[in-house]
């Protein structure tokens, strides 16, 4: 009996087992697994085989090996181990085919594309696995409207961040303008002979603004976009308002202060205001100073220089004659020494008015009360 | 009733122009406010409104004109009352004003009961009166000079453009301010409030209240001046004609002014031409930025006076800084300039001949991305013109030095620096006294200075022996130019012949036989014989393993051990004398870098001792 008990139960048990399997633990794993698994897979994705040695990749890749591609250019694929590893990415350890995904074995898959450009334009999103919010930034820069409409020349994440070699920003060996300098040569000419470009590059000034501080660095905004030029006075009222920064050079904290009271200033942010997506043809900061080629307006190169400042007016108003420049206040204030007449045209009215509406008002509040005082007595 | 008490003040005409003015006014005074200050909620629906600042400004201008018109009007109504209706001006203010002022004060406060007896205008209609006319001629003038800034700049200062400026917006706050409050108060808010009260009388009474003098006019005289037949003659025959033709050129050149000048451009030129995409121009990077337009004076070398520059001084800076940074690391088209012989291999600069070399005319194209060389193509022209020297040389020279030759330049030099070491077989077995030694010692390579050990050793510095600038400099072009001997095969085989028999004279043995006998002696044979089979018997296997690393194929130095023939024929051992064989000399002194075993060089020193 207690043998048949027993044995029963030994029999039954793994039947109940099997049962409690196949109903509930094996179905609870299949969800679990179903569950996680669009994670496990975009983990293994996203990090490639964390396992693999990067000793390796190196055994090869250490030589001065070549990839020939159908275009005839034959790349090398030498990668500099010392590099790689004081790289932000080697520092962290992160295997070679965390980003050359599929790499795992020797030989590796074939090559298809026709030339090095096409390569690297295939291997960059990968980048974006690991950082979206650059993804989401890049979107709809210029950069990528371009690659999309067909453009292979533009810039991807590696041809500024660079490959095995990628450092933090801040910590960059080479200055930003030289980054963008690759495609955008000439700008970047101009810019270092510019105030700006010359204190970074001959100073090392921080203070300065380079390429990303006017135009972003992922978000890219241009000239394409008729809003950057409206807005852009805002752009250098970024530092140029500062009164803090500018009084550490010794230049004038007002100038959008004053510029927004002119005429032009005043009507470019109406547009601002009520109009973003209109052009207008009133001049911002950068048609006076120069784009990326503005200088110090003591230099006799400046286009905003006394000297100078007639050519400049007659870029807009050709038939400006040498009184013409006059008329603009050069960013001083109406109490300043220069600008004295306009001050006292100013005075005048601070005590016309204050006398004369005074005395007025004076006169209406008390011919109410006598009228009113009349009225009472009945006329 | 009351309209027998009723009276006429003003004029149909007058009333309408009024009206007129009054629109016009506040009209101005809304879209000149929402310019003034545009940036409030009120401001910029007031610009909404209007469809923009744009038409705000249009619309400015055409009520400024209309406000305009209406002075000339109102000239023409005045000039007309003052002078065809003969009616006394009363609105002209005289010293009886200040007094009425003062007596008003004193009214209002209650100081006097006694009111000022003003006329038609009483006293706070003369004062506006006067101040709209005192605004009207500043905004008409300052709105002149602010529409027209360029014609107003060609006779005056800039500075009254400002002026102007900030004269019209004040003055446009005091005028809507005194309106606001003087207009509004006396013309309208107090006489309103006695109609809307239904206080008609105390209107009537208010009204002699305040117009006393005009009351007694109005009631008493009924017709101030008659108009005159006389007067309505005047009035059409000179009056009317000259009024219409004054006003008339006044319009015309007011509607002449405000259109005349086309102040600015209307769409905005692009503030800066460059090219977006130029990747990298040969200015654009951190070593490019540098590159100069003139030489510096270090770039020039030794020979700063009077010199061509050359590859080595000068040219190769300014080529690795322009072009190698895409033709060397990235290696464009095939093409890779980081080198002398490169850029001359490459076919891309033929020395002398600058119209014939692509170099420069790449160099100089805009288009090519490294393109731009300002100042530095007169240095490459000067530089390919004068033979595309490698290294510098003082000028003058130049002819001195491409016609170099063993016999006339190099041999003195020789004599001079070189073969008081380098003879026979001493010292790394070189002997640079004749062409054919020199040549056998494996020291130059033709055309090659580069890759000649002989300059290589010197110019590294170290070697106990050298040459002087110019010296090395001679050599260097000797070398590059071909090391020509300057004499016929038969020349410079007799100077070989002559070096060694006076070397064998002096050392009292037998000078090498003829090339041609071929023939050994009977003694000679049998040491041969006997040092060939000990050489196949076993100690050929130690030249095998100890020397032919090197010395085998390779014959580093010019040194073949590879073979018992070679061996013989290399000149390092003498057959018979361990002691006078090179070989076993080097070995014992301990200075080459791979040294055999004592055993077997024991063996090598017994091989050669029975060779005799």
């Amino acid at each position: 009996m207690a043998i048949k008990r027993k044995g029963g139960s030994i029999l039954i048990r793994p039947v109940k087992m099997g049962v409690l399997c196949i109903c509930v633990i094996y179905p609870a794993i299949a969800l679990a697994l179903s569950l996680t698994s669009p994670y496990l897979q975009s983990a293994q994705s996203a990090w490639g085989q964390e396992t693999a040695n990067n000793d390796k990749c190196f055994e090869c890749h250490s030589h001065d090996f070549a990839l020939d591609f159908p275009s005839g250019e034959s790349v090398s694929v030498h990668v500099d181990k010392e590099a790689y590893d004081s790289s932000v990415h080697g520092q962290k350890g992160f295997a070679c085919t965390t980003c050359h995904v599929g790499n795992y074995e020797y030989p590796h898959p074939i090559q298809t594309e026709v030339n090095y450009r096409d390569f690297a334009l295939k291997l960059y999103p990968v980048c974006t696995q690991c950082h979206e919010e650059q993804l989401e930034e890049i979107e709809n820069n210029p950069h990528m409207v371009s690659l999309a409409a067909g453009n292979p020349r533009v810039a991807v994440c590696t041809d500024c961040h660079g490959k095995h070699n990628i450092q933090k920003v801040s910590e960059a060996k080479s200055p930003i303008n030289r980054t963008c300098g690759k495609c955008h040569g000439e700008i970047n000419e101009l810019y270092e002979k510019s105030v700006h470009g010359a204190a970074l590059i001959g100073e090392g000034n921080p203070d300065v603004p380079t390429c990303t501080d006017c135009h972003g660095a992922h978000h890219i905004t241009g000239p394409s976009n008729s809003p950057f030029h409206l807005f852009s006075p805002q752009i250098c009222a970024k530092c140029h308002g500062d009164t803090a920064l500018m009084n550490k050079y010794g230049i004038n904290p007002n100038v959008m202060e004053t510029y927004v009271t002119d005429f032009h200033g005043k009507t470019v942010m109406i547009f601002e205001t009520i109009a973003s997506d209109q052009e207008t043809n009133k001049p911002v900061c950068i048609d006076c100073h120069g784009v990326h080629d503005m200088l110090a307006p003591t230099d006799t190169h400046s286009s905003v220089m006394k000297e100078n400042l007639l050519v400049t007016c007659r870029k807009c108003h050709p038939e400006a004659s040498a009184n013409f420049p006059d008329s603009w206040l050069s960013h001083y204030s109406p109490g300043e020494a220069r600008v004295r007449p306009v001050f006292f045209v100013q005075a005048f009215y601070w005590i016309l008015i204050p006398v004369l509406i005074g005395g007025a008002a004076l006169y209406v509040i008390s011919d109410y009360l006598r009228q009113l005082k009349a009225i009472r007595r009945g006329g | 009733m009351y309209k027998s008490l009723m009276f006429v003040r003003f004029a149909l005409s007058d009333r309408i122009g009024h009206w007129i003015l009054a629109m016009a006014f506040l009209v101005l005074a809304l879209t000149g406010f929402s310019q003034m200050v545009p940036l409030n909620p009120v401001s910029l629906w007031i610009m909404n409104a209007f469809g923009g600042v744009g038409n705000i400004r249009i619309v400015h201008h055409i009520l400024g004109f209309i406000f305009f018109v209406m002075m000339l009007y109102s000239i023409g109504a005045v000039t007309y009352r003052a002078f065809i209706r003969r009616i006394s001006i009363k609105a002209v203010p005289d010293f009886s004003d200040i007094r009425d002022i003062f007596q008003s004060y004193k009214y209002n406060f209650n100081l006097t009961n006694e009111k000022p007896s003003a006329g038609r205008v009483e006293l706070t209609g003369k004062v506006l009166l006067w101040g709209l006319i005192w605004s009207s001629v500043i905004m008409v003038i300052s709105g002149f000079i602010i529409l027209n800034p360029i014609a107003a700049t060609n006779l005056l200062p800039g500075i009254v453009i400002p002026m102007a400026k900030t004269a019209h917006g004040y003055e446009a706050v005091l005028v809507v301010l005194a309106l606001a409050l003087w207009h509004a108060y006396f013309l309208l808010m107090k006489q309103l409030a006695f109609l809307i009260n239904n206080k008609f009388p105390e209107a009537r009474k208010s009204r002699r209240f305040d117009h006393p003098l005009e009351t007694v006019d109005w009631f008493d005289k009924r017709e101030i001046v008659p108009v005159t037949q006389q007067a309505i003659e005047t009035y059409w025959r000179y009056y009317l004609p000259g009024y219409l033709l004054v006003s008339g050129f006044i319009m015309m050149g007011a509607i002449y002014f405000v259109n005349f000048e086309k102040t600015s451009i209307l769409t905005l030129i692009n503030p800066e031409d460059v090219n977006i995409y130029a990747p990298e121009t040969m200015l654009a990077s951190a070593d490019l930025s540098t590159a100069p337009d003139v030489i510096p004076e270090h770039l020039v070398g030794p020979y700063s006076v009077d010199t061509i520059h050359s590859w080595d001084t000068c040219i190769n800076t300014l080529v690795l800084t322009q072009c190698t940074k895409c033709h060397e690391t990235e290696n464009v088209i095939g093409v890779n300039l980081n080198t002398y012989s490169r850029l001359v291999e490459s076919g891309l600069v033929v020395p002398g001949e600058p119209d014939n070399s692509p170099f420069l005319e790449i160099v100089s194209d805009a288009d090519h991305v490294g393109g731009h060389v300002n100042g530095l193509y007169a240095v490459y022209y000067d530089w390919i013109a004068s033979g595309a020297p490698e290294i510098s040389y003082p000028a003058g020279l130049i002819e001195k030095y491409s016609n170099l030759t063993w016999k006339k330049d190099i041999l003195p030099i020789m004599t001079r620096n070189c073969v008081e070491c380098h003879c026979s077989s001493n010292y790394g077995y070189l002997d640079f006294r004749t062409y054919y030694s020199t040549l056998d010692s494996d020291s130059i390579r033709f055309s090659s200075p580069d890759e000649s050990k002989m300059l290589n050793i010197i110019e590294e510095g170290g070697h106990p022996g050298l040459l002087s600038a110019e010296g090395l400099l001679i050599m260097h072009e000797w070398i590059r130019t071909g090391a020509r001997s300057g004499m016929t095969p038969d020349e410079a085989a007799d100077e070989y012949r002559a070096v060694q028999l006076e070397e064998c004279v002096s050392k009292k043995i037998e000078p090498p036989a003829a090339p041609t006998s071929g023939v050994l002696t009977s003694e000679e044979s049998a040491a041969a014989s006997d040092m060939k089979s000990i050489w196949d018997s076993g100690l050929g296997a130690i030249f095998q393993a100890g020397c032919t690393g090197c010395h085998g194929a390779g014959a580093m130095g010019g040194l073949n051990l590879s073979s018992y023939e070679s061996v013989m024929a290399s000149g390092v051992i003498v057959p018979g004398d361990p002691a006078k064989s090179l070989l076993v000399t080097k070995m014992e002194s301990g200075s080459h870098p791979a040294l055999l075993s004592a055993s077997d060089l024991d063996a090598v020193r017994n091989w050669i001792a029975g060779g005799v």
